[in-house]
This record gives C-alpha cells, sequence and structure tokens, in this order.
C-alpha cells in the first residue's frame, strides 16, 4: 500500500477553511503552499508530509472551535509544539489540520510556595526556569534542546534530559493538565495533589504524543534548586573504563544529578566549536554533576575522583567557574548540532539498555557500523543507559542514505535483544511505529489501543503515530529524497 | 501556481522552475533542530514557522527546487525577516543565515508595492552610491522638517499615515554634515597606528559630531586617522534589499578608497556597515579583479570597540556619572560576534555603572529600513524592548550603530521614558573630555 | 449463575489453589462482605482465567495480595471470586547493577527489600502496611510514605508491569530500563486502581542504592501555627530531608511512643525532619535546623532504635488497626496548604473525640483520625478545606457501617467520564472490585 493512498480527503475544503477562520479570523488559518511546506517537517527532518491546513489558535476557547470544525468535516488533527520532535510526531502523514501551539507561550501563573506553575503548551522549555530561578527554584526536565523545545511537546514525548538520572523525566513532574478531547470536550486532569483519588489520566496523557487530545494548559512541579553544584569531567583513555566509572559511581550511592558520557569523535566535533579544552585524544569523557548542600559537596566530588581514578581515569577536571561549567554542559548539549560539521548528514538513534549492559552494547554499535563501512559517535545519558549513537553521513554518496537506515535497525535489534527498549526520550512518532511489535504482542497493543479508543474513538488525534502502520516510514522519507539529491542537498 | 493538493500527494511534478542558483550550499548545514526559533523576533511575536530562520531556509529551499513558485506569500515571509542574524549566534551548525537570506532577497529584488519597489530600487541605485546627492536629500529634508510644512501638512491629514509613521523615525537633520576639512588627522602624542575611518551614509548626514568624537578617540589613542574622500556608503541596505550588483559596486569603489590610503586597520562606527564590510569578501569572491582585495579589506575592518581593546585604551579617563544599559546592536553581536568588548569599555569609564538589559541583544525591530518597510511588527517589537530597558532603570541607552539608535530613540519618545541614547564613543569621548578636566564631571544627559 | 464457578476455578488452579472453607473465607472479607470462593493462581494465565471464568458468569472478581489494604474503597456491592496473588511470589530478574528488579505481584515488600539490601540497594517506599504488603498490592492501593519527599511515589520507581486483563490477556506494559517513551505508558492504568483494571502479575521497578543510617530531627513547638511556619522555612531553605512531617500532639505522642522517647510537652506540635546520606550533609541539617528552630521551639536529636522505630511509626499513623473503630482520611493538596487541610479536620465543632493529623508537609498529603462518631463531621470539615485548597479529600478507612454516610471519595474528578470510558474499555463487562471505586466507577 502507498501512503499516497491513505491520504485524508478533505469533502469540502472551503467550508472548512471557512469555519476555521470564524473561529481564529483569516490571519491564523494557512492554505498557501508556501505556508503549508513549511510545516512538512519538524526536528526529525528526513520525514517530511504536507499539511492540508494550519491553525495557531490563541487559547483553550480555540483549540476547542478548531476542534469541533474539525470533527464536524471529520478532519485529523496534529499538534505541534515548537516542532524539534525527532520522530516526525509533528508530521502529517495522511494530511490534516496541523495546529500548531507556538502562539500559547504565557506562563499562566507561579506558586513557588507550592512549588508549582501553570503554563501554556507553547512555553519554551527553559523559560519556565527563566522564570523561577532568581527565587531559586527550576523545572528539572532538562532535554538538550531545552532553549527551543516546548512544554507541550515535553508533554507529548514525556522528554528526558540530562538531569533524569536525579530528577526524573517529564511524567514525574507534571501534576496536572487541561486536556481538549476529539469531541471537543474539556478535561481538567489531576492537578489536585499527590495521590489524587480516581485513575491517573494525567500519567496516561504524557507520553501519548498528542494521539489522545491537545493540551492547552500544564501545571508542572518545580523544584528548589540545589545550594552547591560540582560539575566534573572525568577523562579515559577507553569506552570501556568509563562505563565501568559509570557503574561504580552509582554504586557508590551518591546519586549524581548527571552521569553523561561522550566519545573521542564526539570531542572533535564539538571542540573546534566549543573552545573547552577537550583532549581530542580520550577515548571517552564522562561529564559528572553532582549536587546538594554545600557541605556535602566535596566529599562526593571526592567520591566520583576516587572511583574515577579506581578506572584508570587519565585526568580529572573540575569546573571552577560558572564560565567553565558552561563550556562543559555546551560540549555536551552542542553536540548533535556540531555533527553538521563532521558530515553534511548525520542519523540519531535513542535506544536505552539495562545500565549493565552499557559495555557490551557500545561494542556492538561499533561492530555494527564498522560492517556497514560506518562511523558513529557516542553522545549519551551513561547513568541511564540511554544511548543515542550518531551516523554521520553523507546522503549524496550513492547508497549511503541506505546503508544507514539498515546499521540504525540493526543497532536497535541489538539493544531489544537485551532487555532494552526502542526509545528513551523522543519518541515513537512515525518513525519507529513499526518496529512496536518488536517489543509488544499483539495483546499489548490492543491494551494500549484500547486507551486510545476511550479518548479517540473516531481516530481523529494525530493518525498514523506510534501504532504500527501499512506503511513504513521509509516511503514518507523516499518522497524527499529524490528531490533534494538532484539538488544535492540531504534527506 | 501548484494547490496544496498537488503539494501534498507523493511525487507530484515541480509546480514551479527551479533556480540552480538559489541552491547554494549554505543551506545543506541547517539540520532543521529548531534552535534558532525562540531566537527569532518575528518568530516570536508571530509564532509562525514561515516567519522562523528555518522555516525561510526551508521556503528557499522548496523555491530552489521549484517546489513553489516566488510569489507574494513567499516575497512576504523573506521580507518581514529583519535581517538581525541572531538566529546565526545560536545556530549550532554555525549556518550563515545572512547570506541565505541575501541571496533569497537578490532573486526577489526590492519588495513593496510596484512604486515603493521602484522608489527603493532607484533609492539604493541612484541615492546610496552618491556621497553628494544623500548630502542633498538630506538638505531637503531639513529644509522641510524647519519649515513648519510637515506639521501643517499633518495637521491637514495631506501625509499618508505610512509617511507620517515614517517622519516619526527620522530626527531633526543637523545643521550640518560630516564633512571634514581634510583627509589626514594626526594622533595625539607617539604615531602607534594609521587608520582610516569609514564615514558611512547616515553617520555623515545625521551623526557628523559622533563621526568627530570618533576621530578624537582614536587620535587620543595614537591613532592616525585617514578618512578617505573616494569612499561611498557600504552598500549594506543594497544588500538586505535585494540590490547586490549595486553593492558590489559600491564595495569597488570603497576597495579602491582604503587600500590606496594605505591604513592598518579601517574602523567603523555603525555595525551595520561593519558587518557589510567584513563580507565584502564573500561578495566579491568570484570577482578575479577584485577577490584578493577584498579579503584583504575584510581582515583589515574593525568596529571600533574592538579595535580600541585590541590594544591598551589610552588614558586619562574622568568621570561620567550615569546607569546605563547596553543594547547589543544585532549586526554587532550576531553579525560580528562582539559582545564583550563594548561592555568592557563601558566597565572602563569612572562613574558609569553598567545595567544589563533583559534580551538585551534582541533586535530592536530598527534592523536597517525594516521599521519603514515592516511598521507594524517593528512597532510589536520596539514595545518589548521599552520593557525591557524601563526595567533597568537606566539613565542612559548605549548602543554603538545609528539605525538602532534612531529606533530606540523613537521608542523613547513614543513611550514617555526617561531615558537617553547614546553612542558608546560619545561617552568615551566625553571621559577624554572629563579627564583633561580636573574633577570635570558632568551630566551626561 | 455464579454457580459453578468454583468448580470452573479449581480446573483453573487446582483443587489445593482453591479456598471454599468458609472460616478460611472469611477471614478474607473485604468491610464484612465474604467472598463465595477464593483462588490463588499460580500464574498469570491462570489470573487471566479466572477473570475470565468470572467475567462469563457475572461474577464480582476482587483481587488481593496480603490484604493489608482492604480498607481502602467502598464496601464492595458482592464478592464473588477473591483472586490471590500471594502464589505469584519472588523476584524474576535482579542484576543489581542495573538497578532494576522484578519480582511477582504476590512478593511482600520486606522479602523484596531483604534481598536488595544484600547488595546495599533498596526500593525506597516505606508505606503504610509496611512490609507485609505485595508490591502488586501496593500499586493497585498506591500507597507512599514519608519519604517520598526525596525518593518521590510508587509511580515514579514502576516502570514495567505485567497484569492479566478482565478481557482475559496477559499484557505488558512498559519495560526493564529506566527511561522508555516506547508506547502509552500503560502502567499508570493499574496505580491506585484498587484491582478494577486486572490482576496485577509482575512488576519492575527502577531501584536505588541504600543511603545507610539517618538521624531525626524533632523540634517541638507550641502551634499549628508555628510548625506551619517552620515546615514553610525549611521548604524555603537548601535542605534536603528525606522526609518531612508536622504531627499534631496526638500523633506526636504516639509517634514518639512508638519510639520510646521521653514524651514531650503533651499539647506541643512536632516538625520531624529526617536526614540521610553523607555524613556531612547529616550534619548540615542538624546545625541549620538548630539555627532554624531557634527561639521557636525545643529541638532533639533521634538516632539508631529510636530513630528507626519513630519513622516505622509515622509512615503507620494513623493505623487503621490502632483505630478499628475510628475513620481515617487522607487530604491532599498544594504543599504549603497542609495547615488549612489540618484545620479542616481539627475545626469540625465539638468532636467527641482527637482528630490526630500528621502531615507529611513537604508534598502536601495529610492524614487525620478520629472516631467513628465524628466522621460525618469531620469530613464535611475537611472536605471543605480540601476543596477551598484546591486539593482533595477521601476516607481511607471507616467501619463498614458507617462508609454508606461518608463522602468516601469526594466531589468528582476532572475526567470523570474518560475514567468511566478507559474502565469499560478494560472491564467491559464490570465484573471487577463493584462498589469499590468511587464515582460509580466500580
Amino acid at each position: 500500500m502507498q501512503l499516497a493512498d491513505l491520504r485524508h480527503r478533505i469533502e469540502d475544503r472551503t467550508a472548512l477553511t471557512r469555519a476555521l477562520q470564524e473561529v481564529l479570523g483569516s490571519d491564523r488559518v494557512f492554505t498557501h503552499p508556501a505556508d503549508l511546506i513549511a510545516y512538512e517537517y519538524d526536528g526529525a527532518q528526513v520525514l517530511t508530509a504536507i499539511p492540508d491546513l494550519v491553525v495557531l489558535p490563541g487559547s483553550t476557547e480555540e483549540v476547542v472551535g478548531v476542534v469541533n470544525a474539525a470533527r464536524r468535516h471529520r478532519v485529523p488533527l496534529i499538534p505541534r509544539g515548537a516542532g524539534t520532535g525527532l520522530s516526525g510526531g509533528a508530521i502529517t502523514p495522511i494530511g490534516g489540520i496541523l495546529v500548531s501551539l507556538a502562539r500559547m507561550k504565557r506562563i499562566l501563573h507561579v506558586d513557588l510556595d507550592n512549588r508549582c506553575a501553570v503554563v501554556q503548551p507553547g512555553v519554551i522549555n527553559l523559560d519556565v526556569t527563566k522564570a523561577v530561578e532568581g527565587s531559586g527554584y527550576f523545572y528539572a526536565p532538562d532535554p538538550s534542546s531545552q532553549s527551543a523545545c516546548s512544554i507541550g511537546g515535553n508533554v507529548a514525548n514525556n522528554s528526558g534530559g540530562v538531569h533524569t538520572l536525579a530528577f526524573g523525566v517529564t511524567t514525574n513532574h507534571v501534576l496536572g493538565l487541561t486536556l481538549v478531547l476529539p469531541d471537543g470536550s474539556v478535561e481538567r486532569l489531576g492537578g489536585r495533589g499527590a495521590d489524587e483519588p480516581g485513575l491517573d489520566l494525567t500519567g496516561l496523557v504524557v507520553g501519548s504524543e498528542g494521539t489522545l487530545g491537545i493540551v492547552t494548559e500544564v501545571t508542572v512541579r518545580l523544584m528548589r534548586r540545589r545550594e552547591g553544584v560540582r560539575t566534573m569531567l572525568g577523562i579515559f583513555g577507553t569506552i570501556a573504563e568509563a562505563s565501568q566509572a559509570v557503574a561504580d559511581i552509582i554504586a557508590s550511592g551518591i546519586a549524581p544529578t548527571a552521569l553523561e558520557m561522550i566519545d573521542q569523535l564526539t570531542v572533535e566535533a564539538v571542540e573546534p566549536v566549543v573552545h573547552a579544552g577537550l583532549p581530542l585524544d580520550a577515548g571517552a569523557i564522562l561529564l559528572i554533576e553532582v549536587e546538594g548542600v554545600c557541605d556535602a559537596i566535596d566529599r562526593s566530588a571526592g567520591i566520583v575522583d576516587e572511583v574515577c581514578r579506581k578506572n584508570q581515569v587519565r585526568e580529572v577536571r573540575i569546573a571552577r567557574t560558572e564560565e567553565e561549567r558552561h563550556l562543559y554542559w555546551a560540549s555536551r548539549k552542542g553536540a548533535f548540532g556540531a555533527m553538521g560539521r563532521l558530515a553534511p548528514n548525520y542519523y540519531l538513534n535513542d535506544a536505552v539498555v539495562p545500565r549493565s549492559q552499557l559495555p557490551a552494547i557500545m561494542r556492538q554499535v561499533m561492530e555494527i557500523a564498522r560492517r556497514h563501512g560506518l562511523r558513529v559517535v557516542n553522545v549519551f545519558h551513561a547513568g541511564d543507559g540511554n544511548l543515542h549513537p550518531l551516523i554521520p553521513y553523507d546522503a549524496a554518496a550513492p547508497g549511503e542514505s541506505d546503508r544507514v537506515l539498515k546499521a540504525s535497525e540493526e543497532m536497535l535489534a541489538a539493544c531489544v535483544a537485551v532487555g532494552g527498549t526502542l526509545s528513551g526520550e523522543h519518541g515513537i512518532g512515525i518513525e519507529k511505529n513499526n518496529y512496536m511489535p518488536w517489543i509488544f504482542s499483539a495483546s499489548d497493543l490492543d491494551a494500549q489501543r484500547r486507551l486510545k479508543a476511550a479518548f479517540d474513538p473516531e481516530d481523529l488525534m494525530n493518525p498514523f503515530k506510534v501504532f504500527p502502520t501499512p506503511v513504513s516510514c521509509g516511503e514518507l522519507m523516499a518522497r524527499r529524497a529524490p528531490r533534494l539529491a538532484a539538488s544535492g542537498l540531504w534527506i | 501556481m501548484p494547490t496544496d493538493q498537488t503539494l501534498g500527494s507523493a511525487g507530484a511534478e515541480p509546480a514551479a522552475q527551479p533556480i540552480p542558483r538559489l541552491a547554494i550550499p549554505e543551506l545543506d548545514r541547517c539540520i532543521q533542530c529548531g534552535f534558532c526559533l525562540p531566537h527569532c523576533p518575528t518568530y516570536r511575536i508571530l509564532g509562525m514557522e514561515t516567519e522562523s530562520p528555518r522555516g525561510r531556509i526551508h521556503l528557499i529551499e522548496a523555491v530552489a527546487q521549484g517546489r513553489i513558485p516566488i510569489d507574494a506569500r513567499f516575497e512576504e515571509h523573506m521580507y518581514v525577516c529583519l535581517g538581525c542574524r541572531a538566529c546565526e549566534t545560536v545556530c549550532p551548525s554555525g549556518v550563515k543565515f545572512g547570506t541565505i537570506i541575501e541571496a533569497a532577497r537578490a532573486e526577489i529584488g526590492p519588495t513593496g508595492s510596484p512604486a515603493a519597489r521602484r522608489l527603493t530600487r532607484l533609492a539604493l541605485r541612484h541615492l546610496m552610491p552618491f556621497p553628494g546627492r544623500l548630502r542633498l536629500g538630506a538638505a531637503l529634508l531639513r529644509l522641510y522638517q524647519r519649515s513648519r510644512v510637515g506639521t501643517l501638512a499633518r495637521a491637514l491629514h495631506l501625509v499618508p499615515r505610512r509617511l507620517a509613521e515614517m517622519e516619526a523615525l527620522l530626527p531633526p537633520v543637523p545643521d550640518r554634515f560630516f564633512a571634514p576639512p581634510q583627509e589626514v588627522f594626526p594622533a595625539i602624542g607617539p604615531r602607534r597606528a594609521r587608520v582610516g575611518l569609514l564615514s558611512g551614509c547616515v553617520m555623515s548626514l545625521l551623526f557628523a559630531d559622533l563621526n568627530e568624537a570618533t576621530i578624537r578617540v582614536l587620535r587620543r589613542n595614537g591613532c592616525e586617522v585617514v578618512v578617505p574622500r573616494g569612499q561611498t556608503c557600504c552598500a549594506a541596505l543594497n544588500l538586505h534589499n535585494g540590490e547586490r550588483e549595486g553593492a558590489r559596486d559600491m564595495a569597488r569603489r570603497n576597495i579602491d578608497a582604503f587600500l590606496g590610503a594605505g591604513v592598518d586597520a579601517i574602523v567603523i562606527n555603525a555595525a551595520g556597515c561593519g558587518s557589510a564590510s567584513k563580507e565584502y569578501d564573500a561578495l566579491l569572491r568570484d570577482d578575479p579583479d577584485y577577490a584578493e582585495k577584498a579579503a584583504r579589506y575584510s581582515r583589515l575592518c574593525r568596529d571600533v570597540t574592538e579595535f580600541l581593546m585590541e590594544r591598551d585604551l589610552a588614558g586619562p579617563l574622568g568621570e561620567v556619572r550615569a546607569r546605563v544599559t547596553y543594547q547589543d546592536p544585532c549586526h554587532l553581536v550576531h553579525g560580528q560576534g562582539i559582545r564583550r568588548q563594548p561592555r568592557d569599555l563601558l566597565r572602563r569609564i569612572p562613574g558609569l555603572e553598567l545595567v544589563e538589559m533583559e534580551g538585551s541583544d534582541r533586535c530592536c525591530g530598527s534592523a536597517g529600513i525594516y521599521n519603514l518597510i515592516q511598521p507594524a511588527y517593528s512597532r510589536q517589537i520596539l514595545e518589548e524592548k521599552m520593557a525591557a530597558v524601563k526595567q533597568t532603570g537606566a539613565d542612559l541607552v548605549v548602543a554603538p550603530n545609528p539605525g538602532c539608535m534612531l529606533q530606540i530613540a523613537s521608542g523613547i519618545r513614543a513611550f514617555g521614558l526617561g531615558t537617553h541614547v547614546r553612542h558608546l564613543i560619545d561617552l568615551l569621548d566625553q571621559a577624554y573630555a572629563a579627564g583633561e578636566r580636573p574633577g570635570g564631571a558632568r551630566d551626561p544627559a | 449463575m455464579t454457580g459453578d464457578l468454583a468448580d470452573r476455578a479449581r480446573e483453573i488452579v487446582g483443587a489445593a489453589h482453591l479456598i471454599t472453607d468458609q472460616a478460611a473465607l472469611a477471614s478474607l472479607a473485604v468491610d464484612g462482605v465474604r467472598p463465595a470462593v477464593a483462588a490463588h493462581p499460580g500464574s498469570g494465565e491462570e489470573a487471566a482465567r479466572l477473570m475470565t471464568a468470572a467475567g462469563e458468569r457475572g461474577a464480582a472478581v476482587l483481587p488481593r495480595g496480603a490484604g493489608v489494604h482492604q480498607h481502602l474503597g467502598g464496601v464492595p456491592a458482592r464478592a464473588d471470586l477473591v483472586i490471590d496473588t500471594r502464589r505469584l511470589s519472588g523476584i524474576t530478574d535482579y542484576v543489581p547493577a542495573d538497578y532494576v528488579v522484578a519480582a511477582r505481584a504476590g512478593t511482600p515488600l520486606r522479602d523484596l527489600q531483604a534481598e536488595l539490601g544484600r547488595h546495599t540497594q533498596w526500593l525506597p517506599l516505606d508505606p503504610p502496611g509496611g512490609g507485609a504488603a505485595t508490591i502488586g498490592g501496593l500499586i493497585a492501593a498506591n500507597r507512599n510514605g514519608p519519604r517520598r519527599l526525596l525518593y518521590g511515589s510508587i509511580r515514579d520507581m514502576l516502570i514495567g508491569i505485567r497484569v492479566a486483563l478482565p478481557t482475559g490477556e496477559v499484557i505488558k506494559a512498559g519495560g526493564k530500563v529506566v527511561k522508555n517513551v516506547a508506547g502509552y505508558d500503560l502502567t499508570k492504568m493499574f496505580i491506585g486502581s484498587l484491582g478494577s483494571a486486572g490482576v496485577i502479575v509482575e512488576a519492575t521497578f527502577k531501584i536505588s542504592p541504600f543511603p545507610g543510617d539517618g538521624q531525626t530531627i524533632l523540634v517541638t513547638v507550641p502551634t499549628r501555627a508555628a510548625a506551619h511556619e517552620l515546615t514553610t522555612a525549611i521548604m524555603r531553605s537548601y535542605l534536603l530531608p528525606a522526609a518531612l512531617e508536622a504531627a499534631d500532639p496526638h500523633a506526636l505522642r504516639h509517634v514518639t511512643k512508638a519510639a520510646g522517647v521521653t514524651a514531650p510537652d503533651p499539647n506541643a506540635w512536632g516538625v520531624l525532619v529526617l536526614a540521610e546520606g553523607l555524613a556531612e550533609s547529616r550534619v548540615r541539617h542538624v546545625d541549620e535546623m538548630r539555627a532554624l528552630a531557634g527561639s521557636r521551639g525545643r529541638i532533639e536529636v533521634l538516632e539508631g532504635a529510636a530513630h528507626t522505630a519513630l519513622w516505622r511509626a509515622v509512615a503507620e499513623f494513623p493505623s487503621p488497626d490502632a483505630h478499628p473503630a475510628g475513620v481515617i482520611f487522607r487530604a491532599g493538596g498544594p504543599i504549603a496548604r497542609w495547615a488549612d487541610l489540618a484545620s479542616g479536620a481539627q475545626e469540625a465543632g465539638a468532636p467527641a473525640g482527637p482528630v490526630g493529623v500528621l502531615a507529611h508537609a513537604g508534598t502536601g498529603v495529610l492524614y487525620a483520625a478520629c472516631a467513628a462518631a465524628d466522621g460525618p463531621s469531620v469530613a464535611a470539615s475537611l472536605g471543605a478545606a480540601a476543596s477551598a485548597a484546591g486539593g482533595y479529600a477521601v476516607v481511607e478507612a471507616a467501619p463498614p457501617a458507617l462508609k454508606p454516610h461518608l463522602p468516601l471519595w469526594g466531589p468528582p474528578p476532572g475526567g470523570l467520564e474518560l475514567m468511566r470510558r478507559l474502565r469499560e474499555k478494560f472491564d467491559p463487562r464490570g465484573i471487577m472490585v463493584p462498589g469499590r471505586l468511587g464515582w460509580g466507577l466500580s
């Protein structure tokens, strides 16, 4: 089956457009090709599809109006935050109305003593922390894209971050939600305190990738900033030594807040940009952060130092200034972006394995890459067992894209084989939905479909995502590739 | 003209002719990560992907491939961009967005109604390259401002609203223009360098005293200052408005004028001019006669703050008592990566207190002639800026670029803030003057 | 209709694992409602088949672990079949280096902790009901203790689950890695479900290194307002206590007595701070608490056995065993509003007996206990205070005869219609825990 055959047909486009304009006015309903084509991609880039219409509602009421119009015309709705997602979750594989929440970006309420804030879905993740850091608070989930990604997108993907190890992921920090259901009703879920009675609908919606409804308000947990922080670099000769140090640091019981690893090739890409003074010949570098009351921070840092030394660390560096600390972090967070400097293209994987499997899986990843004649760059959340093998490549080279996809699939299979999962934080979207049967039985998936059906009986919300579909994401990629290859651009 | 249906279906035929020359290699570098979006002033106010750097790059790519045509909508998205280049500063892949947007505008030409396009083109081609004609125009404007014809016309609603808004941005044209009596000014004290001053078009006409202050400050710092007569406008406005050919001619004239003067550095006191001058190398890369000279020229260019901080700043600096906040001109911070030097200079002035402003490196909405062609968006952006200025409680806003100074000054007038706008060099000049007079601090405003 | 259920159940689990003896069944009664039969399945598949059999006969099913939390929820409308998970016991997957453990649902928490303790690890959960509770029961009842302030709740630790559904399938959700966004997070369907969505068969948790000994810092202050002022100051400080409690005089007497500590001023409120982790950090907590307590109240530091016993008593308070004829409430709301909830519970007008209150002041959860006679008035007053604060209040335990007269669940929550639809999708025949969940959900 081809995707074109499955594309949603809108019977009365004019009436639908008019209905949407009645809700939003004409300047926030877009149908012109130059407007639609800018919404054919998200952060996943390789996957593209053009929406039928794009709308920019500014309030819960306007979202309800959009949903009602869509429902009357039986047209799918695809919510979108900042479009930084990495699994194609915000694209419209079979067309439909793309609902951008980018204009809903107000922080509605901040309550420090109760450690929560109510924000609209388009608020940028980092802006939540910026709004409260002056008072000594922060919003914990901090994906590397936190300067650009939206809270709504974080809720959809249950996003993680570099401090997940200690603070958890988005679902641990969302206290309540306002959800517009595909039938146009508005539900306020959760937000009444810990261990609220009834079913945990908030917990079910977080991570549902926009397939259950449109979130229009989010109550997030705020955390008190820790008094002291120590950021350290452990510079190791090999990935194996660094991996063992990761295991030993966790076992020491000091609970670091971040434990990240970057390999030699990453340093090569990032160092010319960031100038953090990282050695170019180290096999692996650990970025370790410990936080707590000042009295205990030296001791915690001392334990980390000791563990690193036991694992043949070449050198341990401690950030002496805030500026240095930022440089260390810039080396880590800027890694993906800097890939543009290694090769014209990259493909980013996001698998998780049980932590003890890390060294073995790293060897396998390298071996798979070698077999396919590819390089692999490793930047990852070592403390969580969340790998991000990145494959830099050149789409213009004949057959290279296919090899990259094949290798990535093998890497994912290797992770699943040792008890891992398909995605740690980027989501399934339309990128990995056809791998879902690798880890879930038909009954498991059926149970998930029941959840979907309870929220969205008519299947209007973000169709073709999460669950296996009759077409593969390869088809979505192929549609763009020939055109671009012809002009020497990347897929 | 394609319909959205054809766009949506797989394998659709190209809807327009591909434009291979627009498929510039710089487009390749964008990996669509979206990090630029929250830093783009127009995306911040509109929330539209099409009004973000990532979206615009994608549209340009689509036009290059012939997937969509160059039409009014495309043109609008290209010209709503301020060209502030805030996106370049935050781009992890180092995409030179300025190069991309200028290439797209070169395909389109100037924007606006047919009449406005003709007018813009006329001005860019026949006014900007000729200092004499510019001076004449400014003199006429001065006459208009003083004759009170304008007041009467506005009172009788004879001036169209758009024109009236444009007028509000203009400061009174000063009594005199920058017309130095000599080409060379000697260094004060031992000569340590021979530098050329790019006097600039707007700077010469509206800010003559600033050019004079710049010369004084440079001379105090051991520089012999040359103001080559053959120089012309830097061509930044032509570049930003799709007038590439004219810009190349103007660049060649400046290169001849300055390289002929045998200077160690070309000092520029307007951020926009500096940014454009430093990119002459790219502008003339394919000109066999000028490629090498352009590269040499660009290497010599320095913003005045950058130039002063590269060497030991001469003393003595007297006291200037003021609470100041610093607005990063886009073409300084994003275009040239100069963030630290102006602040360091301010901190060197005794008595001056520097208060950082929220979003100081965000565009004020001036952006060349943006405030003239997109007044509504420009005003929204300015509004946010004025709130930030107010928050600082500063007496002075320092912005070392004429466009920003005019825009912020008009914002201050419109919002009734009791703040003043000064160029950094002006403050420095004042500090030097104060340093000469014992106990000579004066009110900077 | 349910006549041959016992026979069918016997076929499924075998005679040895079926309970039909009336005396034995009486001990399984929930709120006095005695089941017709009880079965101990040996696998998830058997549990699923039991539910299929019950479904075919329209028989009501009550899943059960150790029975520690059966006082929660409404009086069962019917009780035909108890599915007891205690045969489904033992750890199934544990690689200490992974900091993840999987165990069958009927495993008592205490057994799990003992095994983890051999590797200096633990599941950082200190729920009411203590170690006897099974992990399946803890999930279904969503039980959390005072240490959730630092370590999180069971919801934060559960990363995977295997469940027998009322419709006859055995499914899994989540996995055995600590970060996982593949598919919907169905684990959330079962936390606090009171067994309505199915029988939990196995659960996987992320676990932590055991923090070692801790210290208790007890500050006694004269009033609730003073206690609130102190807990607020602590929450605004940089201290990172593992638990932070505010206990009214009644609760304070109870927990200090359990710890064998000399009874403080019988009318004083207590603020209890639990410091765990590095010695340097604990010392800092003690020092700063001295400074914070200052002139506000008297400070005492407990360690060793007294410390351990005190926190066990805090987690248990108010234990239904200690208040067999009383009513126990749980209320939650914005963290800093605990004192408003407390005053709601305590200012219900002329009570017949004392109303004991203990608040997890760092997480906004409050427990209150009163005599049965005061149940309705405290329920009304606490309920009103909770609503005013934007929180909730539920009855956790009450004499069965009183339950129908109490607002067990409070006003309906947002999304009730969605909850109904979910119930229907997962339990289309409505056989699970009838009458137990609030607002007619079961």
